[in-house]
């Protein structure tokens, strides 16, 4: 498959390697081709759950693990980490959910990117290479309708006052 | 065989006597009863029906049967009694005792029999109660299996269709790319057909959710209300409390899900509608019931079924054998408060 670049990204530039974890067969063979059709990226491994993408990342170097939300369902409750072994991975989360408390949940699992499922073909990549330069990012349609202060709070990644 | 009849008809003479059967049946009835004046006074109650309302029977003669076991509300349906000298049915009523702030979990039926005098005109009426608890509960056993059927449907319904589509949409955005990149036609139909699956999706997420709420199974009754204070704050910028206990009840999903909807959606009505700034929402576990309260600080109703929601919020609670009642006058805080049976035990 030939890939993409789209003209900002050097030739030199190295190519990230994405861990891809959902138990669906057809979302993870879209989601393979969508991440491989890009020059700077490739998919270094897939698992069906946590335990094997936990597996896959104690012997194998992976620059971002995408995680569907089915796959986690006590995330954030109470506060665990998707990856202890690895509390600093750049973790992006697809769920099906947008509500304020499931992004608060994120938050606290040490999640930094949070796409919503209708979003994945239009903003995954976007969101891929924002958590990638250490940023934040949150499916446009999240953030609809919350107060300028939440919203910077939670690109903050600030969960400290939310809860009283 | 002659004997025998004597004996029966001899064992069988105080039937004949009204005095006592009327003894017996105040004394001792399998249901409530009493018996009222036309001015709605009792004349009597049975020992049954005052030991419900926590007082002796000779309280009661002479007294107003409105805030005595009944509210203003049943009064109506009384008086109908009354005026059109027909039988009347009041259902789902609960016991309102002139010192209890909080209600019994149990459920009754009267039976309001206008009694007719010599000359045709009604006198009096009988108030026959029986206890429908049992039958609410069967109700409830009901509409709760429909509830789990839904909350299967929902989740298989989410988690695989919901899968597939969002594979269609990225499928077509990988098409829509790979058009573009080698200047072919058909990109544009490619994104319309992503588009579409996008629709399609978000659709088919609001459809689950309606189906049964199932994100809301995850993390605790108490923990998701305390989210809900918390969010109500953020989203609309008003003060929303929350007064429930640390410990997590023991209640069952289904439960739990209803009574999450019906305090979500009085705090919309209080927001959105009614204007609150300030809001309160208080969860207490009773022996035998769970109470729920929203109160604000908006504009009062003028009827319940002015209330958007009402009806999905009263939906909920009967689904769970639950009951709501809204007080609240102009210049008063408005109060939701609902009550619901504890179907599982604690298990401290």
């Amino acid at each position: 498959m030939k890939k993409r670049n789209k003209g900002n990204i050097a030739d030199d530039s190295p190519i990230r390697r994405i861990l891809i974890v959902t138990g669906h067969d057809a979302l993870l063979a879209s989601l393979r081709d969508l991440v491989n059709l890009e020059s700077d990226l490739t998919v270094g491994g897939e698992a069906a759950d946590l335990t094997g993408a936990r597996l896959i990342l104690g012997g194998d170097h992976l620059d971002l693990a995408i995680v569907d939300r089915l796959v986690c369902p006590s995330i954030g409750f109470p506060e665990q980490m998707v990856f202890p072994m690895k509390p600093k991975m750049p973790l992006i989360l697809m769920a099906m959910d947008n509500e304020l408390a499931q992004i608060r949940s994120a938050l606290t699992s040490g999640v930094r990117g949070f796409v919503a499922k209708q979003d994945l073909a239009q903003e995954l990549i976007a969101a891929i290479r924002d958590v990638l330069d250490g940023q934040r990012y949150f499916s446009r349609e999240l953030l609809v309708g919350i107060s300028a202060d939440v919203r910077a709070r939670i690109l903050a990644g600030d969960t400290s006052d939310w809860n009283e | 065989m002659t004997s025998v009849t004597k004996r029966q008809h001899s064992e069988l003479a105080p039937l004949g006597n009204m005095a006592w059967l009327a003894e017996r049946l105040f004394v001792e009835p399998p249901f409530l009863l009493a018996l009222i004046d036309p001015t709605l006074h009792y004349v009597r109650i049975s020992r049954s029906f005052a030991e419900i309302l926590g007082r002796e029977v000779t309280y009661f003669p002479g007294r107003s049967l409105v805030k005595h076991g009944f509210a203003t509300r049943h009064k109506t349906v009384i008086q109908k009694a009354l005026d059109n000298g027909q039988t009347q049915v009041l259902t789902n009523w609960t016991i309102t005792a002139p010192d209890q702030v909080t209600k019994t979990s149990g459920y009754w039926q009267w039976t309001i029999v206008p009694l007719h005098g010599t000359e045709g005109r009604v006198c009096g009426l009988l108030l026959v109660g029986h206890d429908i608890m049992e039958r609410r509960l069967l109700e409830s056993e009901v509409i709760e299996a429909a509830a789990r059927e839904r909350r299967e449907v929902s989740l298989e319904f989410r988690d695989d269709i919901g899968q597939v589509l969002a594979a269609i949409g990225v499928k077509a955005k990988i098409l829509e790319l790979k058009l573009e990149d080698q200047q072919l036609t058909g990109a544009q139909e490619a994104r319309e057909l992503r588009d579409l699956a996008t629709e399609v999706l978000v659709a088919h997420r609001r459809i689950a959710h309606m189906l049964y709420p199932v994100d809301l199974e995850a993390g605790g009754f108490v923990a998701n209300l305390r989210r809900l204070a918390e969010d109500t704050k953020q989203l609309y910028g008003v003060s929303c409390r929350l007064t429930a206990p640390d410990r997590e009840p023991n209640l069952e999903p289904v439960q739990a899900v209803r009574i999450h909807a019906i305090v979500k959606k009085a705090i919309e009505y209080s927001v959105r509608e009614a204007g609150a700034r300030d809001l309160a929402i208080e969860f207490s576990v009773n022996p035998g019931q769970y109470i729920v309260k929203v109160t604000h600080d908006g504009k009062a109703y003028e009827r319940t079924g002015a209330i958007r929601g009402y009806r999905m919020i009263n939906f909920h609670a009967h689904t769970i054998g639950g009951m709501i009642t809204v007080k609240g006058c102009k210049g008063q805080l408005v109060t939701f408060t609902g009550l619901f049976p504890r179907m599982l035990g604690d298990e401290s």
